[in-house]
């Protein structure tokens, strides 16, 4: 009976032993894992931030303004007059795809 | 309720730990036991020595397991592990208008420096970087990669491109350091709003970036401040603010003014919309400031903000409505304007001579010296200064760029009776287009104080009372008539009911006494009059016009006009109350 119960004793020292064991280096790769993910991120915002300034770039006003010349013939756009208030979401929508083909402005 | 939970934790092991010692001390005895003892004291010490391995194990493992227990619940070494900050470099804070268009945000670029002392192939590589960089002069390259030295600069900011370019010379010696540069995406547009940077102290990897001018210099601890993650909302609306900016440049070409500036400011919060200062100039490369001459030459000079100038007619607006605010005068009580008016050795003459007498409201729409100074002299000129000061106009205003702390109004040496008579229609006192815009929405408001801000997230919280809301509504009807009957005409067709004042002033030599050839020509108007949401000012440099074969540089052939087109065109943008045309001519 003794000795039933130092194995069984025995046993779950090992046992505990090598859980402890696996788990620190559980731990280890779940840290390395963390530290990679986080460069990760840092890369992809980083990206992120590079696009919104090519985004903010390409958006200045003064280029929209060249685009809209440019393309006058197919986006008719014109400039907003003096009337009664309107909302933005009254503008009407661009032309739908099948009217306007983006490629042909390029082709010409 | 972690403290509890420690202490009781705290108990426990410290009474396992003191059995374990009682343990520890009976097999300590053990050890030392003599060897010739009887059977059954000998069975007792050897029990003891296994106790006190036991107890020693138990020790080991308890220390062991109070580590591991104490580090899963205080959450140190998962805090730096999960928590930690994903930003590996402080940035500093972008800049957006009141929408969220970028205005000013950082991007990566790198810089060059060398090791001379670790070059391989020195000529080839003086060779090579003059190859990639011709601006640079060949001798200072020299000296500064000689081998005596340790270290050396090449260059602060290169191109990808350039960098590429670097790379491929293949030299140890050339190293690269990370370094965050500032970022303006509209070039020119809202640049004196902005103002610009430089670097700070410098080191290899990052340079620190300090706002010079602008709301870069104004929020430069604001906008560094690490902790900050929220970029800085301006009240400035990105469309208005281009839309003004290009009516402006088209009427100073027209007009072959010097130069320009415009404030388009909502009434009740003072937030301003636009506000642009022509000639400009690209922050990216903000050219530096002028070692001879006037600094108000330099494309970096603030017309709006930092520039102080006598503005003429526009201050009618202010005498008139505390005349009416001090129960001295209606619109309609008829003035004296009999001309030239004699005071001292003083003469005040008006444009054209407009008969005997006019009314208060045709003293403003004609823009009669002679009425004001009337008007004035019934004041008196401690009530004026003292209302001038309630209005703003002898402080800087307080607008968030670094260049308003400095721009003083000029204020007459002495207060006197013709001070006040000039101050009383624009001359003598000179004040920023920025003032003036705070003291239209203050009058033409609801008469409380008005203070300008670039913050969408300023204070609501309105000011003192100035003037009576009466009198704000009498002001708003006299404004109106300028612009259907009077010098402002030009501004009658632009969709919105205008009503405003325009303003020539001749401008000051600074040798003393006043050109007569060159003026600043300046219109201040509110939209919709009936009820201002937003005041225009515009304001020119010298203008001249020939539409009419001669030159006229009145307010009303140069500033007026252009002013109408902006209001017309920003209209639309900032959703201004619409008067039909019908209503606008009546």
């Amino acid at each position: 009976m003794r000795i039933l119960f130092y194995i069984t004793g025995i046993a779950i020292f090992l046992i505990l032993a090598g859980l402890s064991y696996s788990q620190n280096y559980a731990t280890r790769d779940v840290l390395s894992e963390i530290e990679r993910l986080r460069s990760t991120i840092t890369q992809k915002q980083n990206q992120l931030r590079a696009l919104e300034d090519e985004w903010a770039y390409l958006n200045r006003p003064e280029r929209i303004k060249d685009l809209v010349v440019l393309n006058f013939q197919h986006l008719q756009m014109m400039r907003r007059e003096p009337g009664p208030k309107q909302d933005f979401s009254s503008l009407p929508f661009m032309p739908a795809p099948s009217e306007y083909d983006p490629s042909e402005a390029i082709l010409e | 309720m972690i403290l509890s939970n420690l202490s009781y934790y705290a108990a426990r092991v410290l009474s396992l730990v003191l059995k374990g010692f009682g343990l520890f001390l009976r097999g300590a005895v053990a050890l030392f036991a003599p060897a010739d003892l009887p059977e059954k004291k000998l069975h007792a010490h050897s029990r003891g020595r296994i106790a006190f391995a036991a107890s020693c194990a138990l020790i080991f493992f308890l220390s062991v397991g109070t580590k591991i227990f104490f580090t899963a619940s205080s959450g140190e070494a998962a805090s730096t592990a999960l928590t930690g900050s994903v930003r590996t470099t402080a940035s500093r804070a972008d800049i957006v208008d009141r929408s969220g268009h970028v205005l000013a945000t950082n991007i990566d670029t790198h810089s060059l420096y060398a090791h001379p002392h670790q070059l391989v192939n020195r000529e080839r590589t003086i060779k090579e970087l003059l190859r990639i960089f011709p601006d640079m002069a060949e001798e200072k390259l020299r000296k500064d990669l000689s081998a005596a030295r340790k270290f050396a600069w090449i260059r602060r900011r290169i191109s990808p491109e350039q960098m590429e370019a670097v790379h491929d010379i293949g030299e140890p010696g050339l190293l690269f350091g990370k370094r965050e540069m500032r970022f303006y995406p509209n070039e020119n547009l809202a640049s004196h709003v902005l103002g610009g940077y430089r670097f700070g102290r410098e080191g290899v990897s990052n340079a620190e970036i300090i706002g010079i001018a602008g709301v870069e210099g104004y929020f430069n601890e604001l906008l560094n401040d690490v902790t900050r993650t929220e970029p800085l909302r301006l009240s400035i609306d990105l469309p208005t603010q281009n839309t003004i900016e290009d009516v402006l440049a088209g009427g100073m070409k027209m007009l072959n003014a010097k130069g320009a500036s415009a404030v388009v400011m909502e009434v009740k919060s003072g937030k301003i919309r636009a506000l642009a200062s022509l000639p400009d100039f690209n922050p990216n490369d903000r050219p530096t400031p002028l070692l001879q001459g006037s600094p108000s030459d330099s494309p970096i000079f603030n017309r709006a903000v930092q520039g102080v100038y006598e503005l003429g007619s526009v201050f009618k607006v202010f005498t008139i409505a505390q005349a009416i605010d001090l129960g001295l005068v209606s619109p309609s009580t008829m003035i004296d304007t009999k001309g030239p008016m004699k005071v001292g050795r003083y003469k005040i003459r008006d444009f054209h001579d407009y008969g005997d007498r006019l009314s208060v409201t045709n003293i403003l729409v004609e823009s009669s010296n002679i009425g004001t100074a009337r008007l004035a002299l019934a004041i008196n000129t401690k009530r004026q200064e003292e209302f001038m000061r309630e209005l703003g106009m002898l402080d800087p205003t307080g607008l968030e760029v670094l260049e308003a702390e400095r721009a003083r109004p000029l204020l007459p040496q002495k207060w006197n009776e013709i001070s006040s008579m000039t101050i009383s229609y624009g001359h003598g006192l000179s004040v920023s287009p920025t003032h003036l815009a705070a003291g239209y929405a203050t009058i033409l408001g609801d008469g409380h104080r008005v203070y300008p801000t670039l913050l969408e997230g300023a204070d609501a919280s309105k000011g003192p009372r100035v003037v009576g809301e009466v009198t704000s509504k009498k002001m708003r009807t006299m404004v109106r008539e300028v612009v259907k009957e009077g010098t402002a005409s030009f501004a009658r067709k632009t969709g919105y009911s205008v009503g405003g004042k325009t303003g020539t002033a001749d401008k000051a030599k600074p040798t003393g006494g006043y050109y007569h050839d060159r003026v600043i020509a300046s219109f201040a108007a509110a939209v919709p009059a009936d009820d201002p949401e937003y005041i225009v000012i515009v304001n020119f440099d010298e203008p001249v016009d020939y539409t009419l074969g001669r030159p006229s540089r009145t307010a009303g052939w140069t500033a007026v006009p252009i002013a109408g087109e902006a209001i017309r065109r920003i209209g639309p943008l900032l959703n201004i109350t619409y008067t039909p045309e019908e209503q606008n001519e009546d």
